[in-house]
């Protein structure tokens, strides 16, 4: 009788051990699965344009796409604790759209309250935690369905962002204000640097720290969460502001790199389109519980060389973003077949 | 207080997560340093004894618990509730879907702690061989209290008889549920 169940347990150890090494495997390929896409979109780009291949161009890019993975961090937090945010979008638009507008005087279609810069990021990020902390609760205290919430939730942002400024653009904003996304340090953008240590930071906080634990615990399985002591509403409502905050830095950087905000930064380039096609892509799931930071800035990354190959290359203005569109749609096809999903480290 | 909830794919373990992880899960504020930090190590070092005390079988403790057998998925969820070392544990049908030898090793190492802490274990089931650890028993016939056994070893044919509602001869129909209770040791 011991003897019978000491050898079934041996074999199940076995097969046990098996699995979980063709897991890790398969974890390595997924982790490793974008880079020869990396590598073939840089030979591609060589050869669709001799400046691809240049340190001022890849420094461009750094710039451009420093926005766009700032706002992918927090909604893959957001994917994580198994969420979505739709009106992230609407946060990059309305968040710098305010701060600016305070800045700007009435002639030039702002407030004339003539903020100073720095009290004016201030503003943005609490514009962002507002937002997020009222999908939060819209959706975690009130039951409400996200994707609902967080639709509606952009179409207000985006008419509140119109509303304020009367469609009208807002120039000649201050150059503490345009730093983050215009300044380079060197060679570097500065946004680039920022949106790098952002990645850093959350892939270890993700890692080694127990809130960061807990995104993964939630998302994974809300119940067992809460049965074992977690305080899932907090999280949950924690991981929405958070989202909205970097969507709000990443509308900042934006505001910076071109030096005004447009009464429709965020949805004219439907950019969340982007941010969800960045995250998949970079292996982070739909469902939750699942995704890293290594694969969310390969996504970006990606996403980056399509978009500055497309404007190198001779496509024609009125094409380009079908073909970006159809480039996403194939890249998430290539990113299912190579992968599948990442794992919750 | 130590839960082991009855639907363990539902509340016990998060599947995509390690087995370290799940059993360490309500302790990471002991295992967690300044400002929350902790090193992945820490819940390893944490959950190796329990591992082993529960002999959970696995091909290492990073091991998504998902993967693992019914058996050690349920050991996985005794040993989170354990781990706070509680005062109490409620366990709702903790050997359901468990093979016969983690049964006995599962019914053994609850007994074993609760007697090593002095915690109380209310244990609600509807398997007779659970009762085996228990030292009071009070059988639940539709929500009401139908009758009561105070001390081991219990004689199966009356609890089967008070668990159908036919001890106090009134033939009601079989009960949802029996209630089974461990006193403090």
């Amino acid at each position: 009788m011991t003897d019978i169940s000491e050898r079934s347990r041996a074999e199940v150890e076995a097969i046990l051990q098996g699995r979980s090494r063709r897991a890790a495997a398969i974890s390595l390929v997924r982790e490793a699965a974008l880079v020869p896409v990396l590598i073939v979109l840089i030979v591609v780009g060589t050869v669709v344009n001799p400046a691809f291949l240049t340190a001022s161009n890849f420094s461009g890019i750094g710039q451009q796409v420093s926005a766009l993975g700032v706002t992918v961090v927090g909604e893959s937090l957001i994917l994580l604790i198994g969420g979505m945010d739709l009106s992230l979008e609407g946060t990059y638009g309305l968040a710098p759209t305010v701060a600016a507008w305070l800045m700007v005087p009435v002639l030039e279609y702002g407030s004339g309250a003539n903020l100073n810069p720095y009290l004016a990021i201030v503003v943005l990020l609490v514009v962002g935690a507002a937002i997020g902390l009222i999908n939060g609760l819209l959706i975690v205290k009130g039951r409400l369905n996200g994707f609902i919430v967080t639709l509606g939730m952009t179409i207000v942002l985006a008419g509140v962002q119109q509303g304020i400024v009367k469609g009208n653009t807002l120039f000649n904003l201050p150059a503490a204000f345009n730093d983050l996304g215009a300044k380079e340090f060197g060679q570097l953008p500065v946004s680039l640097i920022v949106a790098a240590i952002i990645f850093v930071g959350t892939g270890l906080f993700l890692r080694y720290h127990r809130a960061g634990r807990a995104i993964y615990a939630v998302g994974g399985n809300r119940e067992a969460a809460r049965a074992a002591g977690i305080k899932v509403d907090r999280i949950r409502i924690g991981v929405y502001i958070t989202g909205s905050v970097l969507a709000a830095i990443g509308g900042l950087m934006e505001a910076g790199r071109v030096s005004a905000v447009t009464g429709t930064q965020g949805y004219q380039e439907g950019i969340i389109f982007a941010v969800f096609a960045a995250a998949v892509i970079g292996g982070v799931s739909l469902r939750g519980g699942r995704g890293n930071m290594v694969g969310a800035a390969s996504g970006v990354i990606l996403l980056g060389l399509v978009q500055n190959i497309l404007d190198l290359s001779n496509v024609s203005n009125y094409w380009i973003e079908a073909v970006d569109g159809g480039v996403i749609l194939f890249a998430l096809l290539l990113a299912r077949i190579i992968g599948g999903e990442a794992t919750a480290e | 207080m130590g839960y082991i909830p009855e639907d363990r794919q539902a509340e016990g373990f998060v599947a995509l997560l390690g087995v370290a992880e799940n059993g360490t899960m309500t302790i990471v504020d002991w295992l967690a340093r300044r400002l929350g930090w902790f090193r992945p190590r820490a819940r390893s070092a944490a959950m190796a004894p329990l591992a082993r005390t529960l002999s959970i079988v696995s091909a290492g403790l990073g091991q998504p618990v998902g993967e693992l057998s019914g058996g050690n998925q349920q050991k996985v969820t005794v040993a989170r509730s354990i781990a706070r070392r509680p005062r109490l544990i409620v366990a709702i049908a903790p050997t359901r879907g468990v093979d016969v030898a983690s049964k006995s090793l599962l019914l053994a190492e609850l007994a074993a702690v609760t007697e090593r802490s002095g915690a109380g274990l209310l244990l609600a089931t509807d398997e007779l061989s659970d009762l085996d650890i228990c030292h009071r028993v009070v059988v639940l016939v539709r929500g009401e209290r139908f009758a009561e056994f105070g001390a081991p070893p219990f004689d199966r044919e009356a609890l089967i008889a008070a668990t159908e509602g036919l001890a106090s001869g009134d033939g009601g129909p079989p009960a949802p549920t029996d209630t089974d209770e461990r006193g403090t040791a």
